[in-house]
């Protein structure tokens, strides 16, 4: 019972402001109960102690500091419009910048993703290497004078180890179109366009077959240059 | 009541029904803290270095105690008051401008805590664990040498106090140093630490339990 006092007692202590008198009881038992009035004296004395602890000035400079200060921040008031932003709308327009980014790399990779080896008119075409990005003259319907390189051919082999890309702008030149004679060299090709799709058998020796059909392939505008020999009608065609 | 019955009615202001929320001193007394910063709010200038020349000593005793660190506290007090400038436009008179200010500087004292905390910014004098399973908190044990004079035993046990305040938990530290070394009111206290009368009495009493016991070897 004198146990359960004396926290009480203690409590009431605790929460007694400096000057400010306890309770009727408390004071009686503290006068009763030397732990609880050790206790009491205690406290007086660090209330006391923590109220004299005094004000601590600011320096002399402080409001020519302070001048200072609110001169700056005044100046600085006006950030960039980025920095005026909250923090979500700078994180959305990050990620939509990663999004673009990722995007751009994205499709000039696709741009630069190795081609089938071309065959080079200058080794194969003797004419082709004499007459490089021009129109063989007297070739029907076609200007005789020579189109402009506007870009410089494209280096290739520059990085060793590396894999050969290469991009040609061919939008922006003619193509080039050989004349029937032309065709009939040795060292022309010429390419199967057959329009009739390619089926293709597969036995896996068990009995079970399947047929695949691959349908033709079109490489953009083609132009059989023999008059005779339409493309529809002739499986053959050159190029 | 319709308006214009309440017009007839109605001669003075105190007449209006919200007329005892309004703060007589904001609108008549021109040296009011009120008054003074609604005079910085229109541009000035010698309104706000009289608000300053008043709570510089204030604030920047109250983030010192809080923080221990006279030059950071000058920055704080300084931080405070640009605060305060900028949101003049902002101020509205609810609450006494004192109360305001003590916001102010308490949530930048209690940020500064905060990151020197995980800067672990902590003397190496060694630490123990806050009995209510606080943060470490650090703790510099007594100088049992005998001092020659009263008045250095003065100040080594002021020098302690300040010391063991500083080892306090935030949430006791700040009001026991508004009641104790400030002599704040409850009412106030809650009202700058935005927390219920009760909670601020419950955590006054017991900061000062955990600071009789750090000084126990000053009592």
């Amino acid at each position: 019972m004198r146990t359960m006092n004396c926290q009480k007692v203690r409590r009431a202590i605790e929460a007694t402001d400096r000057g400010e008198l306890l309770t009727k009881a408390a004071a009686e038992h503290i006068r009763e109960c030397a732990a609880c009035e050790k206790l009491n004296d205690e406290h007086v004395t660090l209330r006391n102690i923590t109220a004299n602890l005094g004000t601590i000035e600011a320096p002399a400079d402080f409001d020519f500091r302070l001048r200072a200060r609110l001169a700056r921040a005044t100046t600085q008031d006006s950030p960039p419009a980025f920095g005026r932003l909250t923090f979500g709308f700078r994180s959305v327009a990050l990620a939509s910048l990663l999004v673009v980014f990722a995007g751009a790399m994205l499709i000039a990779n696709l741009r630069t993703t190795p081609q089938a080896p071309a065959i080079s008119p200058a080794v194969n075409n003797p004419i082709a290497a004499a007459t490089p990005f021009q129109q063989p003259t007297g070739a029907p319907g076609l200007a005789s004078t020579p189109v402009a390189v506007s870009k410089p051919a494209v280096r290739s082999g520059e990085v060793a180890g590396r894999v050969r890309t290469s991009t040609r702008d061919m939008a922006s030149r003619r193509a080039t179109v050989r004349s029937s004679e032309l065709t009939a060299r040795a060292s022309d090709f010429s390419i199967d366009a057959s329009p009739q799709p390619v089926k293709v058998s597969l036995d896996d020796g068990r009995g079970s077959s399947r047929t695949i059909s691959v349908p033709t392939v079109s490489f953009g505008s083609q132009r059989v240059l023999s008059g005779n020999s339409p493309l529809v009608a002739s499986a053959r065609g050159a190029w | 009541m319709s308006l214009p019955a309440l017009m007839d009615t109605i001669s003075t202001i105190e007449n209006l029904p919200f007329a005892a929320a309004l703060r007589p001193e904001a609108i008549t007394d021109p040296t009011s803290d009120h008054a003074l910063l609604e005079a910085t709010r229109i541009g000035d200038e010698d309104a706000f270095a009289e608000l300053v020349s008043r709570y510089r000593n204030q604030i920047t005793s109250y983030i010192y105690r809080m923080t221990s660190d006279y030059d950071g506290a000058v920055d704080l007090a300084q931080e405070t008051f640009v605060r305060v400038y900028r949101a003049a436009d902002r101020y509205q008179t609810n609450y006494a401008f004192s109360t305001y200010i003590y916001r102010i500087a308490t949530n930048l004292a209690i940020s500064e805590l905060r990151k020197r905390k995980r800067r672990k910014l902590v003397s190496l004098t060694g630490f123990f664990q806050g009995k209510d399973g606080g943060e470490p908190v650090e703790f510099n044990p007594a100088d049992d040498k005998p001092l020659p004079d009263v008045e250095l035993v003065d100040i080594e046990r002021r020098q302690a106090v300040q010391r063991a305040i500083s080892t306090l938990p935030e949430k006791y530290r700040a009001p026991l140093i508004l009641r104790d070394v400030e002599g704040r009111s409850y009412d106030e206290i809650s009202r700058i630490l935005e927390t219920s009368e009760g909670t601020v009495k419950s955590r006054i009493s017991r900061a000062r339990g955990f600071l009789r016991e750090k000084m126990s070897a000053y009592l």
